[in-house]
């Protein structure tokens, strides 16, 4: 059984504990060695995500995220009067490109790119220290981009075939039909090749998001299939809103909703990941999950 | 030599089990120690072979439960003595192992088969009792408890009923359902819905694909969110309180009074917002509105990407999330107030 603290050393650290909490937590630091470890870690990492936001990101990683939206974006974006958004505030890569240099993207996504490396880091040195190493070679799924009825996407060329992909149920209820419909109608819904040609380049999250993908590849086979399914599936689900909200975003650059929107989902992704990797780490002799 | 063949007859049958044992039956409960500073003290409450069906052990006040178990179900209620009841179906196969460790008590299934084992525990705690339960495909509940209450599955639903307490439920392919639960309350399912009923405290529920329905809700904190699906609150509103819904696509159904003193905040891409009572949408910035009822104190943020958000008072029917999200209703009864775009209200 996993130590239940770990999962709130984040939470503590964020100052999010009640006090009661907060008291019973920092006695269990005295005693338990991984989480005080793991604690230091997520205090090196969280400085490390500060300094990196205060002082590189928008040199860096800003360009990126840019010209990938915006590469995006030119593909697949109709224009402003057929955009769903009434509030479209221009097209085309030149007023994409203001816009991110404007800082706009300020508001949500440097926590975003800080979070979801300190996230990745996290991952890495906590996660995957319990981890044993499998031997295999990884698969290199970094994204089941689309909900398995949508057809929005396909697999990238010559790339190795997403982890266990032909398991992937297709997501049962109505609502996610739903979901995948109104993918079609969303500002900017592209054809298949468009939406893979546009991911041919990672943002920084995404890198993070790949390298969860890759522990929990190394350790599929410790669950189940079903389950296997079930966290395709959610992840489709969430691969797809984060589309939506992509090209949201793209046709409205300035709405602070849909970048907060973005973020949060974005987060979830990151945490849904993180608790699939932890829960196929975590599966032992006592059979699959 | 007929009477050697009976006593033969009455030697197989007190050897071999019953049909019906193999199907389900209470085998043996072994408790073991582990190499705690306890041992001695303790020494005679854990015992060392434990062959009864129902197994009672004191325990001191502090003493947590765990329970790991593959699949199944494992249902705890409680009572008044110090004192722990534990009963368990299972194979004859299989044995049931009772640990001690630091300050929990551990229970686990040890399988002679090599293949997980198929447990039903049947436990009566104290009802101060910390409860760890965790399974794979097993469903739990939990009745009554007054101590911390952690439930996690991967394919099996969680109730917890009349708890006081922390609490956290937590699947990924299971329902969950607090009802009548005290104190801080964590839900989450990951393929599932929640649904909490009659909940006082401050409240944390969260779900991919479900929807999540908070009833009678007495809180002053509550966060609800999901990527696909509905939220719905039925609760009382504090003054102080602050209240965040959110969904990627679903509706928001949200209960409160009209004299609730709240300011609203809500948001969408290419929703819309519809109120049954009367409010003043004043747009703040792009697709993102407010309203404020009353003294304005309470909190309230809205969000949907791509549904209704509906407010309605408490006595009004719940809303339905079909798959229109209310939008041709909307249109047919003229109530909606604002839709994305709509420049309702100042810029």
């Amino acid at each position: 059984m996993h130590d239940p603290w770990i999962e709130r050393l984040s939470e503590y650290l964020d100052e999010g504990l009640s006090r009661s909490d907060r008291e019973a937590l920092e006695q269990h630091l005295l005693r338990c060695r991984e989480c005080a470890s793991t604690v230091e870690e997520l205090t090196a990492v969280r400085k490390r995500a500060r300094n990196l936001t205060e002082a590189r990101v928008p040199a860096e990683l800003w360009s990126r995220i840019e010209s990938s939206i915006a590469a995006g974006r030119v593909r697949s974006l109709p224009s402003p009067e057929a955009a769903r958004g009434q509030g479209v505030r221009g097209s085309g890569r030149e007023g994409t490109a203001r816009s991110f240099r404007g800082g706009r993207f300020s508001f949500s996504l440097p926590e975003l790119v800080a979070a979801s490396l300190a996230v990745a880091v996290l991952s890495g040195g906590g996660v995957f220290a319990w981890m044993r190493v499998s031997g295999k070679a990884p698969l290199g799924s970094p994204s089941v981009a689309q909900a398995p009825q949508s057809g929005t996407a396909g697999e990238r060329p010559g790339e190795a075939k997403p982890l266990v992909r032909q398991d992937v149920a297709p997501i049962a209820t109505e609502q996610a039909r739903n979901l995948a419909a109104s993918n079609a109608t969303m500002p900017g819904a592209t054809a298949p090749e468009a939406v893979s040609a546009r991911r041919t380049e990672a943002t920084p999250h995404e890198e993070a998001i790949a390298e969860l993908r890759k522990a929990l590849a190394k350790e599929r086979d410790r669950l189940d299939p079903a389950t296997v399914r079930t966290l395709e599936s959610n992840l489709a689900i969430i691969d797809l809103a984060i589309d939506q909200a992509k090209r949201a975003l793209a046709a409205d650059p300035a709405n602070t909703y849909v970048k907060e929107h973005l973020a949060e989902t974005m987060r979830r992704k990151i945490e849904l990941l993180q608790r699939a990797t932890m829960l196929a780490s975590t599966t032992g002799a006592e059979g699959t999950r | 030599m007929p009477a050697a063949a009976f006593a033969f007859a009455l030697l197989l049958a007190s050897i071999l089990p019953p049909p019906s044992a193999r199907a389900a039956k209470i085998a043996s409960l072994v408790a073991t120690y582990s190499d705690d500073e306890d041992h001695d003290s303790e020494g005679d409450e854990y015992g060392n072979a434990l062959p009864q069906p129902d197994t009672t052990i004191t325990v001191h006040p502090g003493v947590a439960l765990e329970i790991e178990n593959f699949g199944g179900q494992i249902s705890v209620k409680t009572w008044d003595k110090d004192a722990i009841k534990i009963a368990a179906d299972h194979s004859l196969r299989d044995k049931v192992i009772l640990e001690k460790t630091g300050s929990a008590l551990r229970l686990k299934v040890k399988s002679r088969r090599f293949v997980p084992a198929m447990v039903r525990y049947r436990i009566t705690a104290p009802r101060w009792m910390k409860l760890e339960l965790s399974g794979v495909n097993t469903d739990i509940d939990v009745e009554d408890s007054k101590g911390e209450v952690r439930a996690e599955t991967v394919q099996g639903d969680i109730t917890v009923k009349g708890s006081e307490g922390f609490t956290s439920l937590s699947s990924i392919q299971g329902e969950i359902l607090a009802q009548g639960v005290r104190g801080r309350l964590e839900a989450s399912s990951v393929n599932q819905g929640v649904r909490l009923v009659n909940v006082v405290g401050p409240i944390f529920a969260e779900s991919v694909n479900g929807g999540i329905v908070i009833e009678n809700a007495e809180s002053d904190s509550v966060e609800a969110s999901t990527v696909n699906g509905p939220v719905t609150f039925e609760g009382r509103v504090s003054d102080t309180g602050y209240y965040r819904f959110a969904t990627h696509n679903g509706c928001i159904d949200v209960a409160m009074p009209e004299q609730s003193n709240a300011t609203v905040s809500v948001s969408t891409f290419s929703g819309s917002i519809d109120s049954s009572f009367p409010v003043t949408l004043k747009k703040i910035k792009s697709r993102r509105f407010m309203t404020t009822l009353g003294s304005g104190r309470a909190k309230f943020e809205l969000e949907s990407f791509q549904g209704t958000i509906f407010l309605r008072r408490p006595q009004e029917s719940r809303q339905s999330c079909d798959s229109d999200d209310g939008k041709d209703k909307d249109e047919k009864d003229g109530k909606t107030k604002a839709e994305s775009g709509d420049e309702t209200g100042d810029e």
